[in-house]
């Protein structure tokens, strides 16, 4: 379906659309795509069943309704609800594009990790016809050689993982001299945002390639990354707006990325905004895929740093952590920060350098932000492992209340 | 090659995948609904008709609204076959 479609059909068919829609949509006017406003989740949240098309009521208790969940990494998990059909038609694109651009296909053999809310029993792993999959509530230093042997027995063909399972992973390999695991061709990173010095690290312990999945359990894939590097909008899945100032941008600028899924009736996520940032890319791209450019910026909406009373992206962090890549030798693979008060944070750091030589340049490299003046207090790990609930690694985390 | 031909090669290739020769394939019968297709079970499908009938699924408008019903996907790998003539 058509955007437009998506939207009169979820406005003729549930009671929230209906309700917020009510004075653009009503019978005999004309309405326009901008006119609609956009939708939260923690609308849709509160809606509950009202976000649900009337269509699908009486079909729930039965097989033909799935649940699924969003990761509640925002803090809020919310249901979502869909059919076979329509999540089968959703994951069709992609894995087209897998085949056509990696030689990825269904019958290859795969590995992946699961949630806790994911996973079927007790069991730290299970094999589900040609795939592998790993409980990441046994992602602890001690397993890491178990996880290892199970795959190197398993000969998966690609991984699909979050960027810091990844990590994990690769920097294992790396330091106990491991071989690699030479049926992996290619990895899948999806679920959190990574740099480019992660994504080669992880390429080069792997020895395979490495492509980006963007996307969200409430509309499905996004974006997809090409061969060329560049993550391309799977319009046969969904509609992207960027917003910034509510005005639309089509022009390379900076905004919140808003989604409108083509494939999910039962449950229509309309102008939904996904809590992400990034733009459309004028430049297009080598490859043959016509999807347009998407890049997205590490942080989210509501990653937000208090300094001097304002409220400034925790992408600031990034650039920090960037600068020092450049300039030491040695490798910083995972970190986090997290705001405790206004001038006070605390950083996590897995790394393989001395630990002064990281604070004296992360200082340094501090001072010369809007961040100067502020206390770091610093610990370092061996692994930075992602939320057992979420299964997320987020990079910032503000304790500071909005 | 005719739709007879095609339709014929098509049910060859949904009977490999439901790995029983005996249900029926209809013009109408659906994969989800009827053959109970997973994800996966669509995906051996489109590789197999791709291999199969030498197209490219990508080069299909709207593939993702015809690969459920029998008689959709027989039109859309004619359609494709057309394009790669």
């Amino acid at each position: 379906m058509e955007k437009e479609e998506i939207a009169t059909y979820a406005y003729e068919n549930t009671e929230f659309y209906k309700e917020k829609w009510k004075d653009i949509m009503e019978e005999g006017n004309e309405w326009t795509w901008d006119e609609l406003p956009i939708v939260s989740k923690k609308e849709l949240v509160h809606a509950g069943i009202q976000a649900v098309s009337a269509e699908y009521y009486a079909k729930f208790g039965r097989d033909d309704i799935i649940t699924d969940y969003t990761s509640g990494s925002t803090g809020e998990c919310m249901e979502v609800y869909t059919t076979h059909k329509e999540q089968i038609r959703a994951l069709l694109s992609l894995w087209l594009y897998r085949k056509k651009f990696y030689g990825i296909d269904s019958t290859a053999r795969l590995c992946y990790f699961y949630t806790f809310r994911d996973c079927k029993g007790d069991e730290p792993y299970e094999y589900f016809k040609n795939s592998l999959g790993f409980s990441k509530g046994i992602l602890e230093p001690e397993n890491l050689q178990f996880i290892y042997d199970k795959m190197k027995e398993f000969q998966p063909v690609w991984l699909l993982l979050q960027p810091s399972v990844a990590m994990v992973l690769a920097r294992y390999m790396l330091e106990e001299g491991l071989e690699t695991i030479t049926s992996v061709q290619y990895i899948e990173l999806s679920g959190e945002m990574f740099t480019k010095e992660q994504k080669n690290f992880i390429s080069v312990a792997f020895n395979a390639v490495v492509a980006s999945q963007y996307g969200c359990n409430e509309v499905g894939t996004i974006a997809y990354q090409c061969p060329h590097g560049k993550l391309h909008i799977m319009d046969q899945n969904v509609h992207v707006d960027i917003i910034n100032q509510g005005m639309i941008k089509e022009d390379s600028d900076y905004g919140n990325i808003i989604v409108t899924g083509k494939n999910n009736k039962v449950m229509p996520f309309v102008k939904y905004n996904t809590g992400d940032i990034g733009k459309i890319c004028k430049e297009g791209c080598k490859c043959s895929y016509k999807g347009k450019v998407l890049e997205l910026f590490a942080a989210r909406q509501n990653d937000l740093v208090k300094i001097n009373d304002e409220w400034v992206s925790a992408d600031i962090f990034k650039r920090i952590f960037q600068a020092m890549e450049w300039s030491l030798d040695g490798r910083i693979y995972q970190y986090r920060v997290e705001q405790k008060e206004e001038k006070v944070f605390a950083v996590y750091l897995a790394t393989n350098m001395e630990k002064e030589v990281v604070q004296d340049c992360f200082c340094h490299y501090a001072a010369e932000t809007s961040l100067s003046g502020s206390k770091f207090y610093f610990q370092f790990y061996d692994y930075i492992l992602p939320d057992l609930q979420t299964g997320k690694l987020k990079f910032f985390i503000n304790d500071i209340v909005q | 090659m005719d739709k007879k031909e095609i339709w014929r090669k098509l049910q060859q290739i949904i009977w490999e995948i439901t790995g029983d020769d005996t249900i029926a394939i209809e013009q109408d019968t659906k994969l989800i609904e009827d053959c109970n297709f997973d994800s996966l079970n669509v995906m051996d499908m489109l590789s197999e008709i791709e291999r199969v009938f030498g197209v490219d699924f990508m080069d299909l408008e709207d593939f993702e609204e015809k690969f459920n019903e029998c008689s959709m996907l027989c039109d859309g790998i004619a359609e494709l076959m057309e394009i790669h003539e």
